[in-house]
């Protein structure tokens, strides 16, 4: 049985094959600095944070809306948890470290339930709503860090640095929250009222769905993963600054757009993060292998990032895969038929 | 009658840069010294200027982040080209290559948007980064203080100057330039047809296409017209900076939005106008200038903007919330 949900199966082979394939073009044309074992382990860390953001945009794009704000959340659940473990020490032993990574965590909770309450009950575009809130955040975060670096006592170093048979513990991580909230998606009463929404505000309304609590709901929880990502990004560095990962955000939309989920709503598979992220990063290390001699090769991927998701998007629109939205209405804002809808009732 | 003025969010906007105008003077009376509001004018162009492309897009019913990097691309590679050809010519020929190349980014924008049909805050986040990327990888990552054509030098070009309590203060000309800008647009949206089509199709597209409106052409000139300001918008900043630095601008395009969005644009399309966008750089700018004044460090300048943004977005909101709760009751009473 199909599943119209989920979109079609063929672009589950199509992206599992693009990652074979890069996998074997590039071990082909680096041999030797390719598929080393320090390599791979390096790049399952990059993924983790990048892919853990991309998630969180998934979940948004599945109720057909977005939260720009994630990578404000991550920076300021990683300045929290670096500003509260440093100040806790060992005071309270082993559970110190505890207490940094779950208040990092409850800053997440807190921008999350901001977010879902602005975006439920004032009815306006989330659009211009997260980036408010982004620019919120990152205010907040400038201001009490005055724009420095904040460092931590390291003790959460074993989730960004640590190994478990050799993998990374933070992408094994990153794949259990991944397995979780796919789990959560497509099993789960909530789930299914996410993809509903995300189909249709209005048909869900009819059939009396909590539009506000399921919008709610997912926004809190894709602030709480953004709040994750941020605690990885810190435990790996032990450092934390209002300007780390400035081009997480449109990478994280890249992963997001190329993992087939519909930036419209109502349509896509959450597992397929995983290999879309690791599409991303084996062209990103294929760039760095590329041009390692050229000192400014952060800012050609920079570039590269933003033609790539045009592209992306391009294809996307001519294969269809966002059918269902009135061709015409596709180059407004993002999809005038929701708001216009939202502002009927 | 007052009811009826304060519905419209220009008055309530007006009164709210009054009061917070009036707060900054207790707190610090050097707020009111001709001094700082002519500082306030000057440190608002910038923003000003894109605000104006910006609401442009807006009013169409699309989006266009990608003005700061359009601005900070245009500004920058203007600089590069006329410093290698050693140009010391007028400033204007540095003013026309920088609308220039800010109209090709703007166009490169327009075609994404019109003929891809991809939304255009995705595309735009998308141009935003890849013009700055581009920039930095392929152009140069030097900020460059020896200015060719002049650039620095109109940093000190004023409109006005006058002499108070022994010191020089002076009106910079660029605000004045912007406020005629300024006119102009609100001349072209009230009586040209061009003006008319780009409320209508962001009003309602298939209703300005029915009445003969070229729906792809109005679209492609917002997005135009928006890389030519932004365009302007950058080579002024690096006026005012006596720099070329391409790591700068990128990032106001938050505040421009918040600009455009507290001066009563809608994020869908159809409303807006050119005194609200005037009127909410005015208090982001009065703001972010005034701060010091008052003792608060400007790294939370942000929070303010964060703050002025989700305000504007709200108000208007709450006001329809209240109107729609209003018109229901009445349903329900009959």
């Amino acid at each position: 049985m199909i599943n119209p949900r989920y979109g079609s199966k063929t672009y589950v082979g199509v992206l599992l094959l693009l990652v074979i394939v890069l996998f074997v073009v590039l071990s082909a044309l680096a041999p030797k600095t390719f598929p080393t074992a320090r390599n791979l382990v390096s790049m399952g860390r990059q993924m983790a944070p990048i892919g853990l953001l991309a998630l969180s945009i998934a979940l948004t794009f599945l109720i057909g809306a977005i939260d720009l704000s994630i990578v404000a959340v991550a920076n300021a659940a990683a300045i929290t948890t670096a500003i509260s473990t440093a100040a806790l020490g060992d005071s309270f032993g082993a559970a110190s470290m505890l207490i940094g990574l779950v208040i990092g965590l409850l800053v997440g909770v807190a921008a999350g339930i901001i977010n879902g309450l602005l975006v439920a009950y004032l009815k306006v575009h989330p659009i211009p709503i997260t980036l408010g809130t982004l620019t919120l955040f990152t205010g907040i975060s400038t201001g009490i860090t005055g724009g420095s670096t904040r460092y931590g006592d390291g003790s959460l170093s074993y989730l960004g640095l640590g190994r478990i048979f050799g993998v990374p513990v933070n992408f094994l991580l990153f794949i259990a929250v991944v397995l979780v909230i796919a789990l959560v998606a497509s099993k789960t009463r909530i789930g299914f009222q996410m993809y509903a929404v995300g189909g249709s505000e209005r048909v869900s309304r009819f059939a009396r769905m909590n539009v506000s609590r399921i919008q709610i709901i997912t926004y809190l929880l894709s602030a709480l993963i953004a709040s994750f990502a941020g605690v990885l990004m810190f435990a790996e560095t032990n450092a934390a600054n209002v300007s780390f990962g400035s081009s997480f955000l449109i990478q994280a939309i890249l992963v997001a757009v190329v993992s087939g989920v519909d930036p419209y709503g109502g349509r896509g598979r959450l597992l397929l993060i995983i290999p879309a992220v690791a599409i991303m990063q084996l062209i990103q290390s294929g760039i760095n292998l590329a041009f390692s001699g050229w000192s400014a090769v952060t800012f050609a991927a920079q570039f590269g990032w933003g033609v790539l998701l045009i592209i992306v998007l391009a294809l996307g629109q001519r294969s269809g895969r966002t059918h269902g939205v009135p061709r015409a209405l596709n180059w407004k804002l993002w999809n005038k038929k929701t708001a216009s809808v939202s502002a009927e009732e | 009658m007052i009811k009826r003025l304060f519905s419209k969010n220009e008055t309530v906007l007006g009164a709210v840069i009054v009061i917070l105008a009036i707060i900054f003077t207790v707190l610090s009376p050097q707020f009111a010294s001709l001094g700082h509001l002519f500082s306030i004018g000057r440190s608002g162009v910038v923003i000003g200027l894109m605000a104006l492309g910006l609401l442009t897009v807006l009013i169409t019913g699309g989006i266009d982040v990608s003005v700061s990097a359009t601005g900070v691309a245009s500004l920058y590679i203007t600089t590069v080209v006329l410093a290698n050809v050693n140009f010391q010519g007028p400033y204007i020929v540095a003013v026309l290559v920088a609308c220039l190349l800010g109209a090709v980014f703007g166009a490169i924008n327009a075609v994404l948007v019109t003929s891809l049909r991809l939304p255009s805050l995705i595309v735009t986040l998308g141009t935003l980064t890849l013009y700055q990327g581009g920039l930095l990888a392929f152009v140069g990552t030097v900020r460059i203080r020896e200015l060719p054509a002049h650039i620095a030098e109109f940093s000190s070009v004023h409109a006005f100057s006058t002499v108070v309590n022994g010191r020089a203060v002076s009106l910079h000309l660029s605000v004045v330039l912007l406020i005629l800008l300024a006119v102009v647009l609100a001349w072209l949206f009230r009586s040209t047809s061009w003006g008319r089509s780009v409320y209508a199709i962001g009003d309602n597209e298939e209703a300005a296409s029915r009445l003969g409106v070229n729906v792809q052409r109005v679209r492609f000139t917002a997005f135009v017209l928006a890389g030519t300001l932004a365009g302007l918008a950058g080579i002024i900043s690096a006026s005012l900076n006596r720099m070329a630095d391409p790591f700068s601008l990128v990032g106001t395009e938050l505040e421009v939005l918040a600009a455009v969005v507290l001066g009563g644009a809608s994020v869908t399309g159809g409303r807006g106008s050119v005194v609200g966008t005037m009127l909410g750089v005015l208090l982001i700018s009065m703001v972010g200038a005034s701060l010091v004044l008052i003792g608060i460090p400007t790294a939370w300048r942000q929070v303010f903007v964060g703050f002025f943004l989700l305000l504007g977005l709200a108000l208007p909101a709450i006001r329809r919330i209240r109107r729609e709760r209003k018109l229901g009751s009445v349903v329900s009473a009959a």
